[in-house]
């Protein structure tokens, strides 16, 4: 008995190596205060308005559909299309290019001002859209 | 008897396999799970969350196999006691979080329940265990 769990130990241990060497680093999936995880974003009941944070390059590249291009750079030309697209009762989530990047955290700050209702940061960023 | 005790084998095998299947197959979920529960430091927890649900599947596979049981069914063993303990802790805390049992499952809260699947694993594996150990007379060569 003693001999058939160590094997099992043993294949777990070896099979997690391999997982953790093909999958490479795993962030945990909670969300820091203040974020939201894609799935729970996803569910949002209306749909959320999503603000993408990016540079327009980046934007033009690929964004959630819907999403609003908004960052500290381009804020006094496109904040005013993105209050007109809110609606009360709609939150609103903010991503940027990198996990928990300054770029989303700023917008989402200044949008929070506006008091527009909830606004999250998109835990993992643009890749938790674009790589789930 | 015995097929009840084949039926149960196969049960629990499958529950166990299934569990793993979708823990390996969302380990960031996996790990949030684990750290809702704040017994383990963060290294730890990333460890676990590779290393359990493979754990849980070769186990479970050796049970639906029927190789290896006598060491599958001590390691699930082992496993439930470290689940129920960590679930009683949690409840004990007050925390208010999912389970994790099945990944990224759940609403948080539901202690009572998790806990009386986990006991109910664990009387299943125990009366496997049990099952197991009792050698019948004709393979003794009494007739």
């Amino acid at each position: 008995m003693l001999r058939e769990a160590g094997g099992l130990l043993l294949a777990a241990a070896l099979l997690a190596l391999a997982a953790a060497w093909v999958l490479g680093p795993i962030e945990s999936a909670k969300a820091e205060a203040g974020e939201i995880t894609l799935a729970d974003a996803l569910h949002l009941q209306p749909p959320p308005l999503w603000i993408d944070a990016r540079s327009p390059a980046e934007y033009e590249a690929g964004h959630v559909p819907g999403a609003r291009l908004l960052n500290p750079e381009n804020w006094p030309r496109n904040v005013p299309g993105v209050l007109e697209a809110w609606e009360p009762g709609r939150c609103t989530v903010v991503y940027c290019a990198t996990p928990g990047g300054q770029a989303s955290q700023e917008v989402a700050e200044r949008l929070r001002a506006f008091q527009l209702g909830p606004v999250f940061v998109l835990h993992g960023g643009w890749k938790a859209w674009s790589h789930p | 008897m015995l097929w009840s005790r084949a039926g149960l084998r196969l049960l629990v095998g499958g529950v166990f396999a299934a569990a793993g299947t979708l823990k390996a197959a969302d380990p960031g979920a996996f790990l949030a799970a684990i750290e809702n529960y704040h017994l383990l430091p963060h290294a730890l927890a990333v460890a676990a969350a590779f290393y359990l649900p493979y754990l849980e599947i070769l186990c479970g596979a050796c049970l639906l196999l029927r190789r290896w049981q006598a060491g599958a069914l001590a390691l699930l063993g082992g496993l439930m006691l470290v689940f129920i303990a960590a679930l009683a802790s949690a409840w004990g805390r007050g925390l208010d979080i999912a389970c994790g049992c099945f990944g990224a499952d759940g609403e948080p809260g539901h202690y009572g329940l998790a806990l009386a699947r986990d006991l109910a694993l664990l009387a299943a594996l125990g009366w496997l265990w049990r099952g197991g150990r009792r050698v019948p007379k004709r393979s003794l060569g009494t007739r």
